[in-house]
């Protein structure tokens, strides 16, 4: 560091605080900031000031911005050891410390009113952005919880135990009381939690001590199976309630209640499928001549993927990325009479920029059209050199590629299928003169925030998940 | 005050003969209560106060560790109703010395009386160095959320300034001369809502 002449000796004990903080203070530097803080009372006052605000922010940090859930837990847990090897018994004594450390710690901060549930067990359960922490063990207070997949066990302080099946989106309201915004759950209520209730748009279910499952799509069409014990329905519009019996079972819909006998019925919500849709022919981009690729824009150096397809639009020059799909529809037989298509992307999380910056994420999809270009290969392609190139990250040459779809993936979501249907992508699988379909995927809104999310779909070369897939009929 | 220490009063580990169980689980007693509530009430206290000897947060953290070993085993002769927080203080101290002398790192560690000049200091401030930390987080919420972001990535996510540089798309100097800002601003913040405190 060359000293400014001009610098007062405070500024220059914060720039040689700055250094120390961030560890490149040489033993020169260290000199001199010992001189200065010995040799003035002020300037020592500001030293200490200085470093603890530097441990402050470290401590607290988990508390600057919308932090993922589970590191807040982390920064009021406390930490676990770092284990060294030497004096072994004095870690064991460490460890054991550490046991009663942890245990007083619910003493001090447990008990609260507020402290509705608590999160027993998770199964290959995926969370989305809730607003509870999500870490198996955890207290639950007033809050909402989206569980994306899997399943998730709670019990309420009152006794009563649920259990979400995801997708579900559930807010706890107090030991005794949830709305389900939507999916599913299975709840044990014991005597002690008698009158626990479960709320809908719809409805309103009161428990009177039973085994129950219920099932609601966001509009509050839901379907209600008692296994075992007595459970009441009232509809939101007012009406006679319904008590429902053990092996009893009811639907709810905007206009009322009603029984249904036939226990043969599966709950639907909104994970059934959507159609009555069944494909008889199954193309991805491995099959023939198919290929699946990405670009970068120029000056992208890092973050690349080998199994991911990665999409990003942001208002920069660099890390951009747009990803482009080949089908072989030479295999289609009689593509003349196709019926409906569907196109279906395995999303995953990238690790890539923050999900929490920028909304929803909307995605368009476009089929290139002049069939020349459909020769690429994956290898050669850059960000200039790909199909339809428009140098907005965010669209494509319209002159040379037709919209077919497009899909949101809400804030917070990044992974599973996302599928398009549309009369636009059978037209172009029915009509593309040379039987091979390019398609470009782009996110069509651009990220405020230069560090937003980097989303990404599995290609032909992921371990696990299916590569981009066309199912027809 | 000068902060005395004297070894004859509390153990130090590198002389502690080791059990020869390696089992030394304390029974659950009311000393044991009493030791944890006290140490959980000061924790983040005596980690800051680490750092300001020590800023790197490994070599701290484990400083940390080392001390809290050494305060429960010494116990015993903390005297009940005396400050937990000043002799907790001391034992730190002494820990800070002690790992000082293990890692020979000579001409980049401060001197004894550096240190000894910082301890005295932070002893003598405590309690406002308390109300700093209080008004930190009030501090913090004042500023705009891209600034919130950037002291995320360095403090939380712990990230090096290339990285950051990398996720921000913004220069390394510049992320270098922002941060600094940041933590004038937070630095003045702090000041400014304690004196408005004073004098309300």
């Amino acid at each position: 560091m060359t000293p400014d002449p001009t610098a007062t000796p405070a500024d220059e004990l914060l720039a040689l605080c700055d250094r120390l903080c961030d560890g490149t203070l040489t033993p020169e530097e260290r000199e001199r900031l010992e001189a200065l803080v010995l040799g003035d009372a002020a300037l020592r006052r500001l030293y200490v000031e200085q470093l603890q605000l530097n441990a402050h922010l470290r401590q607290s940090s988990a508390r600057l911005s919308d932090a993922p859930l589970a590191s807040v837990l982390r920064a009021v847990l406390p930490t676990p050891t770092r284990q060294r090897s030497v004096w072994p018994t004095l870690w064991n004594a460490a460890a054991a410390l550490f046991l009663v450390i942890g245990g007083a710690w619910w003493l001090v901060t447990s008990g609260g009113d507020d402290e509705l549930a608590v999160l027993q067990e998770a199964q290959n359960a995926r969370w989305r952005s809730s607003t509870l922490p999500t870490a198996p063990g955890s207290t639950l207070t007033a809050g909402r919880l989206y569980l994306a997949e899997g399943l998730a066990r709670l019990r309420f302080a009152s006794g009563a135990e649920v259990t979400l099946e995801g997708p579900a989106d559930i807010e706890l309201i107090s030991r005794q009381r949830c709305r389900l915004h939507s999916g599913s759950l299975v709840a044990h209520v014991p005597d002690s939690a008698k009158g626990f209730t479960v709320l809908t748009k719809q409805a309103t279910l009161i428990d009177h001590g039973t085994d129950f499952g219920i099932s609601t799509d966001s509009d509050g069409r839901a379907r209600v199976h008692v296994m075992k014990g007595e459970v009441e329905l009232q509809h939101r519009t007012g009406g006679p309630a319904l008590r429902l019996l053990t092996q009893q079972m009811a639907t709810i819909t905007p206009e009322g209640l009603m029984p249904v006998s036939d226990l043969d019925i599966e709950p639907g919500n909104q994970r059934g499928p959507t159609t009555a849709t069944a494909f008889t022919q199954e193309l991805t981009t491995t099959s023939g001549n198919g290929a699946a690729s990405y670009v970068t824009s120029p000056g992208t150096e890092k973050h690349f993927s080998d199994t991911l397809l990665l999409l990003k639009n942001a208002a920069i020059k660099n890390f951009l990325r747009k990803a482009i799909l080949r089908f072989d529809l030479a295999a289609i037989t009689n593509p003349h009479q196709l019926q409906a298509a569907r196109l279906t992307l395995q999303f995953e999380p990238t690790g890539y920029g923050f999900a929490t910056l920028g909304g929803d994420a909307r995605f368009g999809v476009y089929a290139v059209t002049d069939d020349v270009q459909d020769t690429w290969s994956p290898t050669q392609l850059d960000w200039h050199t790909m199909p339809a190139f428009h140098d907005d990250p965010g669209r494509v040459d319209e002159r040379k590629a037709v919209k077919v779809g497009e899909f949101v993936m809400p804030l917070g979501v990044l992974g599973g299928p996302m599928s398009i249907e549309s009369p636009a992508l059978i037209e172009r699988i029915r009509s593309d003169p040379n039987r091979q379909l390019t398609l470009i995927i782009v996110r069509e809104n651009p990220l405020e925030v230069s560090s937003g999310i980097v989303h990404g779909f599995a290609g032909n070369h992921h371990p696990t998940l299916p590569p981009p897939t066309l199912r027809l009929r | 005050m000068k902060v005395k220490f004297s070894p004859e009063q509390i153990p130090c580990p590198t002389s502690a003969e080791p059990d020869s169980s390696g089992d030394t689980m304390p029974d659950p007693d009311p000393q044991a209560e009493e030791f944890v509530v006290l140490l959980s009430r000061h924790e983040r206290m005596l980690g800051a106060y680490v750092m300001t000897m020590v800023p790197q947060p490994a070599d701290a953290d484990d400083i940390l560790q080392e001390a809290k070993v050494v305060m429960w085993r010494a116990f015993g002769q903390f005297t009940p109703g005396t400050s937990f927080a000043a002799w907790a203080r001391k034992v730190c101290f002494h820990q800070v010395l002690s790992f000082r002398k293990r890692r020979h790192r000579d001409r980049l560690d401060f001197s004894e009386a550096f240190l000894t000049a910082v301890a005295d200091e932070v002893e003598q401030s405590s309690e406002r160095l308390g109300q700093r930390e209080q008004a930190l987080q009030g501090c913090l919420a004042k500023l705009r959320p891209d600034h919130r972001q950037v002291l995320e990535l360095r403090y939380h996510e712990g990230l090096e300034l290339e990285a950051m540089s990398e996720r921000l798309g913004r220069t390394t100097t510049a992320l270098y001369r922002l941060l600094s800002r940041l933590r004038q601003s937070l630095h003045g913040c702090i000041t400014q809502s304690l004196t408005t405190t004073h004098d309300a």
